[in-house]
């Protein structure tokens, strides 16, 4: 029978309620929680660590080769996850559709007449001796429900239906549309996702454009920056604890908005982010020093100009007086006496020379550490404390000029499209599960005999915790009925 | 004596309270004695005092709330529990047998935490954020709550198998569907009223009868555990939804597929099907209970297996690796 109906539907009918379905709506979320899942369990080509990534090839060849078939070697950019993200979707869509008629249907139904052998059939219902006036009685009746905060309506001469709480049938379908504008959102963040890093040294700056970031990423909807706005890193200083662990980082920027744009200076901190013209410019790392250094080759041979180079910590902090890393840097550590600031190297090669230098300086003294040796590593040509403005002679002509020292630190700037529908559709999904949890609809039914009211009841959900509360109600129903006379007599 | 000594020692006084507690419950119910049961409940009240005073301390000497390294996180997740719990239980007095699950965990989560290690770490600057609160409040709140929520699973499957026993597999079907529904205005055959014989003529063990008959009505702790998974899943939401915002403030984007977040999405959405299967499927009573009680070893899993097998900006609260 159900088979023919489905058959007379067509195609598309069928299709229809087949994303409908709440047994589709199941599985598919059984499938995308295991599919997440299996996203931070299985290797990944672009999360995992490389090595890790290259031994599992190693070692699982045939699986390795099966996920990467199936782009599986990244999950969450995967056919399998886009397209039962894309069906859950399409799926909660047509469930919502037919929650929100179903909800509008029970909001706007009219109060109907109680079905006598329902309320009789229901084990909690309850007999209301009541004498007198049919027509009075529901009046009281009404009026004690009333008072409850029940919406009465009178069916026929003696028949009453109450609700409360009607309006707390919206909240599973706001839950689901919420739900449906968070995952619009997630999808427009996606495709229009926008943004890059870079490192500056103070004093240096970028145009927001993709060529000034030194990586630079942006979905398939999103717009290219032109380049109409610029930032230049003024000032920035890291804190630390005296454990020597990171407490601050916060950077001095201005904006230049335009060519010819005014400044505008604004102060950038780990977790607070500044916003430039709809993207959002974030303190991320901090690395250490810039030494600049300006290498001038012998005459007629052109020099190589001022030359940034990047000093990162060095975690051997227990160096000692020499700047060579102490034998043992667990009593080095331990000894009051030693120099333990930090402090921070670089090992280049500057081009067309024939040597390598390494660059050291340390917290709290002044001037750089330069050890120069042949590329061999074997035979040192020079090694000394240079000062700021200080000029070395090299031993191949050259002229080392120490300029001077600067901090280095990371930039992030992003602009991500649909968030905003995210927060509202998150907010919605809140006040739905909100309205859902603690907004319970209930529905009461009085249905009069000869003799007194059938009571009949039933609570949307909780409704073990409604029994309790219904037999109370049934008392105070009942106290109502009770004439001045009767209760005399009770008493 | 140093701040971190006093500290130690009300986390001890704390520990031996919780105790005193769980044995006065343990034998108030064998033997039958209120006045004992009540006074376990009074011990972990007590207890709770020395227990703040201990995360005040940790609070003034880490110069943060207690939410970093394993210590502190079960420092104040046990105070959550207890508080939460003594809460729940001064609401429904009849969920106090829900103590004998819920004691021993206490007692043995602080007993690991004051043996693990109590250095300090300092905050780094991305931790510097009221979003940081907000989301570790609402993540012990959530796992509080399904915590109580599978507390109560486990309770209610105790007393349905305890009630199928009493009553025989196939004659009290609707005994336990009615009771499951939570249909019954008394105790479906349990009391010696015209419903059926008393438990203590079938079973000969009135304390045990009595211990189940404390409990709150088959159908009502199934709804409890429901009310406390929605609280939980409720929760979860916005415990996602602040540590998105604050990954944004922190690293320039909201989600990262970190481990930890995934799995917290992980649990989302099996506490999802669990709603699912409840509404559209009819799963209450025994297979619910059964569910919670899994769905808590995958939140369980997420928040402390996780952390420690992968990389993880959140591997920080239990004390390993940073990322700044």
């Amino acid at each position: 029978m159900a088979g023919e109906r489905l058959s007379q539907l067509g195609r598309r009918g069928q299709l229809r309620i087949g994303l409908r379905s709440r047994d589709l709506a199941l599985g598919l979320m059984a499938g995308l929680t295991l599919i997440v899942a299996l996203g931070s369990l299985l290797p990944q080509k672009l999360r995992s660590d490389p090595a890790v990534y290259a031994e599992w090839k190693v070692t699982l060849p045939g699986l390795v080769a099966v996920l990467e078939a199936l782009g599986m070697d990244d999950v969450y950019s995967s056919p399998v996850f886009f397209g039962l993200t894309g069906l859950l979707a399409l799926n909660l869509g047509f469930c919502t559709v037919e929650q929100v008629k179903r909800a509008r249907r029970r909001l706007v139904r009219r109060i109907d007449a109680p079905r006598r052998e329902v309320v009789r059939r229901q084990p909690e219902s309850v007999w209301i001796p009541a004498s007198g006036n049919p027509g009075h009685l529901a009046g009281r009746l009404a009026e004690a429900l009333r008072k409850e905060g029940y919406r009465v309506g009178r069916v026929g001469a003696s028949s009453l239906e109450a609700r409360r709480r009607w309006w707390g049938y919206l909240g599973l379908p706001a839950f689901h549309v919420a739900l449906l504008v968070i995952m619009a959102g997630a999808l427009l963040a996606t495709l229009g996702r926008s943004g890059g890093y870079v490192e500056l040294a103070e004093g240096q700056g970028f145009e927001n454009l993709p060529r000034s970031y030194l990586s630079y990423a942006s979905g398939p909807l999103a717009d290219s920056p032109e380049g109409d706005w610029a930032v230049r890193l003024d000032d920035f200083t890291a804190g630390f604890y005296d454990n020597g662990q990171i407490q601050t980082r916060e950077s001095r920027i201005t904006v230049f908005a335009g060519e010819d744009g005014p400044g505008e200076t604004h102060l950038l901190s780990s977790s607070h982010p500044v916003e430039v013209s709809g993207y959002r410019v974030y303190q991320t790392a901090n690395f250490g020093w810039v030494a600049l250094v300006r290498l001038d080759r012998p005459a007629g041979q052109g020099g190589d100009g001022l030359v940034f180079t990047r000093l990162v910590e060095d975690p051997e902090v227990g160096r000692d007086a020499t700047g060579a890393p102490p034998d043992d840097l667990d009593a080095a550590l331990d000894d009051p006496d030693a120099a333990l600031g930090r402090v921070y190297s670089a090992r280049t090669t500057p081009p067309g020379t024939s040597y390598s230098l390494e660059l050291e300086i340390r917290e709290d003294e002044p001037g750089l550490l330069v050890h120069a040796s042949l590329k061999d590593g074997q035979s040192e040509i020079f090694s000394g404390v240079v000062t700021p403005g200080q000029e070395v002679s090299l031993p191949g002509g050259e002229t080392l000029t120490f300029a001077e020292m600067r901090q280095w630190t990371g930039l992030r700037v992003t602009r991500t499209p649909g968030v905003e529908l995210v927060w509202v559709g998150a907010a919605g999904a809140l006040l739905g599960l909100l309205v859902h949890y603690l907004v319970v609809p209930e529905r009461l039914v009085l249905f009069g005999e000869e003799g007194g009211y059938w009571l009949g009841g039933r609570r949307q959900c909780y409704q073990a915790a409604f029994s309790e509360r219904f037999e109370v109600l049934a008392a105070r129903l009942q106290n109502s009925v009770e004439t001045n006379e009767e209760r005399r007599h009770v008493v | 004596m140093s701040e971190a000594a006093v500290q130690i020692g009300l986390v001890w006084v704390t520990e031996a309270l919780y105790v005193l507690g769980f044995v006065l419950l343990v034998l108030g119910f064998a033997l039958g004695r209120d006045r004992w049961i009540e006074r376990s409940f009074a011990a972990l009240a007590v207890g709770l005092v020395p227990h703040t005073g201990a995360i005040i301390l940790r609070w003034i000497e880490a110069g943060h709330a207690p939410y970093i390294q394993f210590y502190e996180v079960i420092l104040s997740d046990t105070w959550f529990g207890v508080a939460i719990f003594l809460l729940l239980v001064w609401r429904y007095p009849r969920l106090r047998p829900a103590g004998l699950v819920a004691m021993p965990l206490t007692v043995i989560l602080l007993g690991i935490a004051v043996f693990s290690s109590t250095e300090i770490r300092s905050l780094p600057p991305t931790f510097q954020t009221y979003w940081l609160i907000v989301h570790i409040l609402f993540a012990k709140l959530t796992y509080g709550s399904w915590l109580v929520a599978a507390d109560l699973g486990f309770l209610y499957l105790l007393k349905e198998r305890f009630l199928r026993r009493l009553s025989g597999l196939a004659a009290d079907e609707s005994v336990l569907a009615a009771e499951g529904a939570g249909l019954s205005a008394d105790e479906s055959g349990l009391s010696a009223d015209e419903s059926g014989p008393s438990a203590e003529n079938l079973t000969g063990s009135s304390r045990l009868a009595k211990f189940y008959l404390r409990l709150p009505q088959l159908g009502r702790l199934d709804e409890l555990s429901y009310q406390f998974v929605v609280a939980g899943f409720l929760f979860c939401g916005v415990m996602i939804a602040s540590g998105s915002v604050w990954a944004n403030n922190a690293w320039g984007q909201y989600w990262g597929w970190d481990p930890v977040e995934t799995w917290s999405l992980v649990t989302w959405l099996v506490y999802g099907l669990y709603l699912h299967l409840r509404l559209k499927r009819g799963w209450w009573g025994t297979r619910s209970a059964w569910y919670s009680l899994g769905a808590l070893g995958v939140a369980l899993a997420a928040f402390f297996v996780m952390p420690y097998v992968m990389d993880s900006i959140h591997s920080a609260y239990l004390g390993s690796s940073f990322q700044q």
